[in-house]
């Protein structure tokens, strides 16, 4: 196990061989996946015909996700719907955590947003593959011409480097604000920046999904 | 610090499994469940108009049995009213026939009972005329001898103007 600190920033660091790993973000993703499961679970216990009001907004907003996706990428809605859908409550999740004391959110790590557009990038490069075919998506990087194959590469790759650096800045920046803030004055700030935080959250988590399902879309038009 | 490493890894697979988590146990237990619920209410909304439709045929099927049935009434008063009517013709006819009947017999009845009176007055008066004719001539005038001429006398004279004052 390697160090752990107190600065901003910083993680719990474990070194398996050659390789490191940070712990804190991983325990805090899975606290995540615990937490988004079990509500999963409690939500789809009891399904009844006239839905109460849990229910009623579990289905809401499964709903409003599948609506989301089907708008937009409708000959691959079903493929993409779970992973968007998953990309939006975790990243939710994963914001708003941070707002409890003692948590932190797994977003305000490069590392989880990177995988986060990684997996964007592969959903992107399957869209547009399953519409145009493998040859056809491919193709597709040299157009107008040959000349334009690395400025396509860079324009893909680049898309989820964005992302990832925006919701890593905006939820680093959020938990650094709530941090000073918390230590420069004890009452009432702190509490107007965790909920700015909360608002922050919650933006960039929707702005993160409708970007994701953009590029979607651009990649499977024909 | 910002540091790429194995959390990178690590996350996406966080990332896969978690998909494959909620995908059992909300994405697809929800929207089955919203599925179904939408096909039985589609379901009872199209029930719900068949027997609206199949009502709204019986009852015209009753309406016409109704009119028919009205119809069938009509006719059958008309024919019974049709009936009473030749049965009163046929029952005043008959009526008609048997006090002809009755009033003929009377008739007859009275004609002989008038005649018989008639005989038995003439006969009297036979009898009495002979009584007188007796007393006046002082011969014995028996039925015998003058009966008849006394008879045939009564029947020219006496008897032709007593015959007209019949009843």
């Amino acid at each position: 196990m390697g160090h752990a600190s107190s600065e901003i920033g910083a993680h719990l660091v474990v070194r398996i061989g050659m390789f490191t790993c940070h712990l804190d973000s991983i325990i805090m993703t899975w606290i995540v996946m615990a937490l988004l499961v079990g509500v999963a679970v409690i939500a789809t216990r009891k399904m009844k015909d006239v839905p109460g009001g849990f229910q009623n907004m579990v289905e809401y907003g499964v709903e409003a996700l599948w609506g989301l996706v089907a708008d937009n990428v409708p000959p691959r809605a079903r493929g993409c719907f779970p992973v968007i859908a998953t990309l939006f409550l975790f990243i939710l999740a994963s914001n708003l955590i941070g707002v409890v004391p003692g948590m932190k959110s797994p977003t305000a790590d490069i590392n989880v947003t990177l995988a986060l557009a990684a997996v964007v990038l592969g959903l992107t490069v399957y869209a547009g593959a399953s519409v145009k075919g493998v040859w056809g998506y491919i193709v597709g990087f040299v157009k107008p011409n040959p000349l334009f194959l690395p400025l396509n590469l860079i324009e893909l790759c680049t898309r989820a480097i964005t992302l990832a650096l925006r919701l890593f800045g905006n939820i680093f920046a959020g938990d650094v604000l709530v941090i000073i803030l918390g230590k420069l004055v004890a009452y009432a700030v702190p509490t107007v920046g965790q909920a700015f935080h909360v608002f922050v959250g919650v933006l960039q988590a929707y702005l993160f999904v409708m970007l994701s399902i953009a590029y979607v879309t651009v990649a499977s038009e024909e | 610090m910002i540091q790429i490493d194995m959390t990178f890894f690590a996350s996406i697979l966080n990332f896969l499994l978690l998909t494959a988590l909620l995908t059992f146990f909300l994405y697809r237990p929800v929207r089955k469940f919203m599925m179904d619920r939408q096909d039985r209410i589609k379901r009872s909304l199209e029930e719900a108009a068949r027997d609206r439709a199949e009502s709204a045929k019986m009852k015209q099927e009753y309406e016409a049995r109704l009119a028919q049935a009205s119809c069938e009434a009509q006719d059958i008063i008309e024919k019974a009213v049709v009936q009473g009517e030749r049965s009163q013709a046929e029952i005043l006819d008959a009526a008609r026939k048997e006090a002809k009947t009755i009033l003929e017999q009377a008739r007859s009845e009275a004609a002989r009972e008038r005649q018989a009176a008639f005989e038995a007055l003439r006969d009297d008066i036979v009898n009495l005329v002979i009584s007188t004719a007796t007393v006046v001539t002082g011969k014995n005038i028996g039925p015998a001898d003058d009966e008849a001429a006394v008879k045939s006398l009564l029947e020219e004279g006496w008897l032709g103007s007593a015959g007209e004052r019949e009843p």
